[in-house]
């Protein structure tokens, strides 16, 4: 009997852990703000890869240009995903 | 009675493993710091408003206060740290001989400011001394042209005058890299954290590993905070050779390499954080603006700042009253320098945080 019960409650308890896990993984999915869900869907909808990218500022390197001559040229700034301060 | 007891104590047990289920999960490097402090920004800074403009970073010694704003051509303001007096904007962009190329990083040691441009891989210094009186010799002047093959550099500090440390990576594989005036290159070392990652060229390696370099006021030594991420490096260049103290690498930059065409890019996914934004060094240690938001969710601004010491140990974390965009510390009066935009969302203004 004492085994039965000992069963019956580690069972339960298993279940409710597992049941609480999936909860949260769906809640935190659930709280992704609208503008994370409007990149997503950007990127999502862009199979060039890639939402909108925004080169900010002055110093730092965003990304690299090669010209016909094979010159590789900065474009200045840090890359972010969302508006650049004014 | 001892079964019913036994049994409340194993529910009991359960819940409490369910309960930390439950909590999320704190950021890796967050958790390492156990002391935390709360900041109230003081009214003592009376830098004019006006004067600034798009602020980018800011550094200081024991009486300037550097704000990089790049507006009408000029890419610096000078101001005295303790009264907050505009002294002068400098910091020309153009093609003459005492001009800076294209808006630079800097840094500010021994009343020498320091920029240079990888693209133009120029190393150029202001004397402080002669910004502050406004002489005639305040212009910037070349200190080195520099040419390391395999080197594309983040950033750069000058040790002296003829000896060099760059940040950002060195035949795709290393991090950093110890060269003199003459292009001899003395010692380099660290891998970088995706030396072995194919999908990344030479380019985007190189653009991934961007960061923030800072060095001790005194001594040879260094740390370096890579962006968008949890690592930071200590290390120290001793006898020529760069030695590494501690690798607090607790999450890499979550990027991907871009080509399209002949354009590549490092760019950010839906899983990268802030990280690091911004470092500045004292005697007593470093102090890292730092933020575990998610790029995608967040700008890039945080009210956290970490303090560590030079042996890279977690020392305090400090919470500001407000989201700061850049920082940098005035050792001798304890206080933190904070660029903030003001309520109106245009402008902006430099706050500061006695500690």
């Amino acid at each position: 009997m004492k085994k039965s019960i000992w069963k019956v409650t580690l069972v339960i308890v298993f279940a409710l852990m597992v049941g609480l896990n999936v909860y949260n993984v769906q809640k935190t999915d659930m709280e992704m703000s609208e503008l994370a869900l409007a990149n997503v869907e950007a990127l999502a909808g862009n199979e060039g890869g890639g939402g909108t990218i925004y080169c900010c500022g002055n110093y730092g390197t965003c990304m690299k240009v090669m010209d016909s001559q094979g010159q590789v040229h900065d474009v200045a700034g840090i890359k972010f995903t969302t508006p650049c301060p004014r | 009675m001892s079964t019913k007891l036994n049994l409340s104590l194993f529910l009991f047990f359960c819940l409490c493993l369910l309960g930390s289920c439950v909590q999320d999960r704190e950021d890796v490097l967050l958790s390492q710091f156990t002391v935390s402090e709360f900041l109230s920004a003081g009214n003592m800074c009376t830098i004019n408003e006006d004067s600034l403009a798009l602020v980018e970073g800011m550094i200081c010694d024991d009486e300037n206060l550097i704000v990089y704003d790049f507006h009408s051509g000029s890419c610096y303001t000078l101001f005295d740290k303790d009264s907050g007096r505009y002294i002068t904007r400098f910091g020309t962009i153009g093609q003459g001989p005492a001009e800076i190329p294209s808006p630079c990083l800097g840094y500010l040691s021994e009343k020498c400011f320091s920029v240079f441009s990888d693209q133009s891989r120029m190393i150029m210094q202001y004397n402080i001394d002669s910004l502050r009186s406004h002489s005639s010799s305040s212009s910037a002047s070349c200190l080195v042209k520099y040419n390391i093959p395999d080197a594309q550099l983040s950033r750069i500090i000058p040790i002296n005058d003829g000896l060099f440390i760059g940040a950002g990576t060195y035949k795709s594989r290393y991090q950093y890299v110890l060269f003199d005036k003459h292009d001899k290159v003395l010692s380099y070392g660290v891998d970088i954290y995706n030396s072995s990652d194919e999908t990344f060229n030479v380019y985007t390696k190189f653009l991934s590993n961007q960061g923030v370099l800072v060095m001790h006021p005194n001594k040879k030594l260094f740390a370096y905070s890579l962006n968008f991420s949890s690592n930071m490096d200590f290390f120290q260049v001793k006898n020529e050779k760069i030695q590494l103290i501690k690798s607090l690498r607790l999450g890499n930059p979550d990027y991907y390499s871009a080509v399209e065409g002949n354009m590549f890019s490092a760019d950010l996914t839906e899983e990268s954080i802030i990280g690091y934004i911004d470092v500045s060094a004292t005697s007593d240690g470093i102090y890292a603006l730092y933020s575990d938001g998610k790029a995608y969710e967040s700008g890039r601004r945080s009210n956290v700042v970490l303090a560590f010491d030079w042996e890279g140990n977690p020392v305090k974390k400090y919470i500001l009253d407000t989201d700061v965009y850049y920082i940098t510390v005035d050792e001798e009066h304890k206080k933190i320098f904070a660029a903030v935009k003001d309520a109106s969302n245009y402008g902006w203004s430099i706050k500061v945080y006695p500690f």
